[in-house]
């Protein structure tokens, strides 16, 4: 659940940590019996974060909020994890405002990630950023190729495994 | 980080479409690393032997090398706002000051200048070196450096420059 956040926020500021995220409309679906978790997914940088995000961009960032609205068939990523397969995901709108030293942006992206699982947890990635929207088209260009560059996707990877590696902790 | 437009410029002014290797940027990338919002830092620039060859193929055999500096002050933000939301920079005026080493002696010329650049959505749309002095020079020669560098060729020149190191910018992860 937490992809979305760790692929926006890794698009932005490369080996993110997040913590601020609004999971109210999320948890209740994720724990009840239904299968397709549709809700919204709301995220912002808290105070650390926020420090952080201001240093990594040299002072420009200050702030970073986002939404999405998640769907996601519970059964689809259930058996996959449990089966080593894949995971596609339908298309995921995503959109951020960002607050710089001076202006605010809203910039907007579609992904349809998908997922395999292996042996020991996600074995690849891809982010599959369709279309980039709010910012001038060069600049959009630059994100998606970075977005679906191998680089993002081995940060997501880790991340995910991360994730996963601490929620079977629990 | 390379906003190393003033030494495109100055390079572009004195020697059509160089390209410049050696530039001193170890202060500047301190200081635009850093989160403070204005780059704030002095940056010097001079040509490597095989610009400095160039140089005299391009000047008949008459200037050897240069070397230039100037001291930028460019607030991050308002590149970063113009980049993102496909407005304009508006830089304050810069001076550039160059040492000229020609076959025989070497000259001081120096030059003021308030570049513009708006971006749009395929990048820098449009360009301004907007030169506005040139000192070191007989007044008519001076006058003639102004009117080739804002000459819309060389505009044209500094924007495709531009975006070719926009192509390819350091600022964003590959």
């Amino acid at each position: 659940m937490r992809l979305f956040i760790v692929l926006m926020a890794m698009l932005f500021f490369s080996k993110a940590s997040i913590a601020e995220f609004d999971t109210k409309a999320c948890k209740p679906i994720l724990r009840s019996t239904e299968n397709l978790l549709a809700c919204k997914l709301g995220y912002s940088t808290e105070g650390r974060e926020r420090e952080v995000l201001m240093k990594n961009t040299y002072g420009i960032i200050r702030n970073l909020t986002c939404i999405t609205h998640l769907n996601i068939p519970k059964n689809k990523v259930a058996n996959a994890l449990l089966s080593a397969s894949e995971i596609p995901l339908p298309d995921h709108q995503i959109d951020c405002e960002i607050q710089t030293n001076g202006a605010q942006f809203k910039i907007g992206l579609t992904v349809a990630p998908w997922l395999q699982f292996g042996d020991e947890g996600v074995s690849e990635v891809r982010l599959n950023i369709g279309k980039v929207t709010g910012i001038p088209a060069f600049l959009g260009r630059r994100l998606v190729k970075y977005g679906n560059g191998p680089t993002l996707q081995k940060e997501v990877k880790e991340g995910l495994n991360q994730f996963i590696a601490n929620f079977c902790q629990l | 980080m390379r906003l190393f437009i003033f030494a495109v410029f100055t390079a572009m002014l004195l020697t059509s479409k160089a390209s410049l290797a050696g530039i001193d940027k170890e202060a500047c990338e301190k200081v635009f690393r850093s989160t403070a919002n204005v780059v704030d830092c002095q940056l010097s620039f001079s040509t490597d032997a095989r610009e400095r060859e160039a140089l005299m193929k391009n000047t008949y055999g008459i200037i050897r090398n240069i070397t230039c500096g100037t001291h930028l002050n460019i607030p991050k933000n308002q590149v970063f706002n113009a980049l993102f939301g496909a407005g304009k920079i508006i830089l304050s005026p810069h001076t550039i000051d160059c040492e000229i080493q020609t076959n025989g002696d070497p000259f001081k010329i120096g030059m003021t200048l308030a570049p513009f650049i708006q971006i749009g959505d395929e990048g820098v749309s449009e360009i301004g070196l907007n030169i506005q002095k040139v000192t070191g020079l007989p007044a008519f020669i001076g006058n003639l450096v102004i009117k080739y560098g804002n000459s819309p060729e060389l505009q044209q020149e500094a924007k495709k420059a531009l975006n070719q190191f926009l192509a390819n910018p350091g600022f964003m992860p590959q």
